[in-house]
C-alpha cells in the first residue's frame, strides 16, 4: 500500500503512493483500505459488545448492587475523561482534514495534542484504579470492600476492571499508532494524494472514544 | 484488464460524486458531544426513578452516531463501510437482547442464589405454570 520509492524521504518532495494494478485509481485504493479498516473496527466493537453483554446480564440479576457500587467511582475524574476523549477525537479529526491539504506541520500538532490527552486520560486513570485498590475494591474473589457487601458488587468491580483495562489497553495502542503517524507527518509525507495512514489512525481513535461513549454511563451513572 | 478492475473503474466515478466536511462541521460535532456530555451527567445525578436507563442510553447512541458519521466520516463515504458499520452494530443489539430474553425469563430459582432481578411490572399467567414456581394449593392452578 504504502510502497516508499528512493524519493520518500527527502524533505519537500510530496510522497506519492503507487497504486497496485487491481486498483482502477489511488481514491479506490485508499478507499480499499478504508474499508479493511471499517472492517477490523467491526470486529473491536463485537470484542467490546461481550464485555456490553456481560454488564447487561449481570446488571439484571444485581441491580441494587451494581447502583451501589457504581457510587463508588468517581463521577469528577470520569466526566473530566469523557470531556478529554471526546476533544482528543475532535484534534484527531482535524488532523485528517490538515493532511488533506499538506499542511503537515498542522498534521503533527493535532497529533500531539491528540497524544498528550490520551497521557491525560490514562494518569487519571491510574489515580482512579489506585484508588480502588487502596480501597481493596477489586475483581472478583479480591474484593474486599466492608462498605459494600451486597452480592453481585464483586462482579461489578470485575466488569468494572475488565472493561476499562481493555480500553486502556486501546489506549496505549491508539498513542503507539498515532505517534508513528506523526512521525511520518514530521517528514512531510501527507497530502491530498496521501493521507490514508492519517485518516486510518484517526479512526482507530475514534473508535477509542466511540467505546468510551458508552462506557460511560454504563459504569459511571447508574 | 480484468473483471476486478472495471469494478474498480465504476467505483472511481462514484467516488468522484463524495464531498467531504470541513474544520466548521467537526467544530459543532465536539460542541455537540461535550454539551451531550454534561446532559448525560446532569440527567444520572438526578437519578431519574424509570427511563434513567433508556435516557443515557439515547444520549450515549446519539454522541456514538455523531461520532461515526462526522468524525469517521460515515456520512459521506457510501457504501461498504456502512454496511459492515450497521452489521456490526446490528449484531452487537442481537447479542444483548437475546441473551437478556434468556435470563429474563427463566425459571426464577434457576438464576444465581443471592439475585434479585427486577420483577416483571405485570403479573404473567405464565409465571405461575403447571411445571414452574408460584404453585399455590392443589385445584387452584390455571389449567
Amino acid at each position: 500500500m504504502q510502497s516508499s520509492t528512493a524519493t520518500a524521504g527527502v524533505a519537500g518532495v510530496p510522497h506519492r503512493p503507487q497504486v497496485a494494478a487491481h486498483f482502477a485509481s489511488l481514491e479506490v485504493q485508499n478507499h480499499a483500505a478504508r474499508l479493511g479498516m471499517w472492517l477490523f473496527l467491526a470486529t473491536e466493537i463485537l470484542l467490546f459488545a461481550g464485555l456490553f453483554v456481560i454488564y447487561a446480564n449481570y446488571r439484571f440479576l444485581f441491580p441494587e448492587a451494581f447502583a451501589l457500587a457504581s457510587r463508588e467511582l468517581n463521577l469528577n475524574m470520569g466526566t473530566f475523561n469523557t470531556l478529554l476523549l471526546i476533544t482528543s477525537s475532535f484534534t484527531a479529526a482535524m488532523a485528517v482534514h490538515y493532511a488533506k491539504e499538506a499542511k503537515n506541520k498542522q498534521v503533527v500538532l493535532m497529533f500531539v495534542l491528540t497524544i498528550l490527552m490520551a497521557l491525560g486520560f490514562l494518569v487519571v486513570k491510574y489515580f482512579e484504579y489506585s484508588h480502588k485498590f487502596h480501597e481493596h475494591q477489586l475483581p472478583g474473589p479480591y474484593y474486599a470492600f466492608p462498605g459494600l457487601t451486597l452480592p453481585g458488587a464483586s462482579a461489578y468491580f470485575t466488569i468494572y476492571f475488565l472493561s476499562t483495562g481493555l480500553h486502556a489497553f486501546h489506549v496505549v495502542i491508539g498513542m503507539i499508532v498515532l505517534g508513528w503517524v506523526t512521525l511520518k507527518a514530521m517528514r512531510n509525507e501527507f497530502s491530498h494524494h496521501n493521507y490514508t495512514a492519517v485518516e486510518l489512525g484517526s479512526m482507530y481513535w475514534h473508535l477509542v472514544d466511540l467505546v468510551w461513549i458508552f462506557l460511560f454511563p454504563m459504569l459511571y451513572l447508574i | 484488464m480484468s473483471a476486478m478492475a472495471n469494478e474498480s473503474f465504476k467505483e472511481d466515478r462514484e467516488m468522484r460524486q463524495e464531498h467531504h466536511s470541513g474544520p466548521g462541521k467537526y467544530i459543532a460535532v465536539w460542541g455537540a458531544l461535550m454539551v451531550l456530555t454534561l446532559v448525560t451527567v446532569f440527567t444520572g445525578k438526578m437519578h431519574i426513578e424509570t427511563g434513567a436507563l433508556a435516557l443515557a442510553l439515547v444520549i450515549a447512541s446519539v454522541k456514538g452516531a455523531l461520532v461515526a458519521l462526522y468524525f469517521m466520516h460515515l456520512a459521506e463515504h457510501q457504501g461498504a463501510s456502512r454496511v459492515v458499520f450497521i452489521t456490526s452494530m446490528l449484531f452487537v443489539v442481537l447479542m444483548l437482547l437475546f441473551t437478556l430474553f434468556d435470563i429474563g425469563t427463566r425459571f426464577r430459582p434457576a438464576l444465581p442464589n443471592a439475585a434479585t432481578p427486577q420483577e416483571w411490572p405485570v403479573e404473567t399467567r405464565g409465571q405461575s405454570g403447571r411445571y414452574g414456581g408460584g404453585l399455590k394449593a392443589p385445584g387452584t392452578n390455571p389449567k
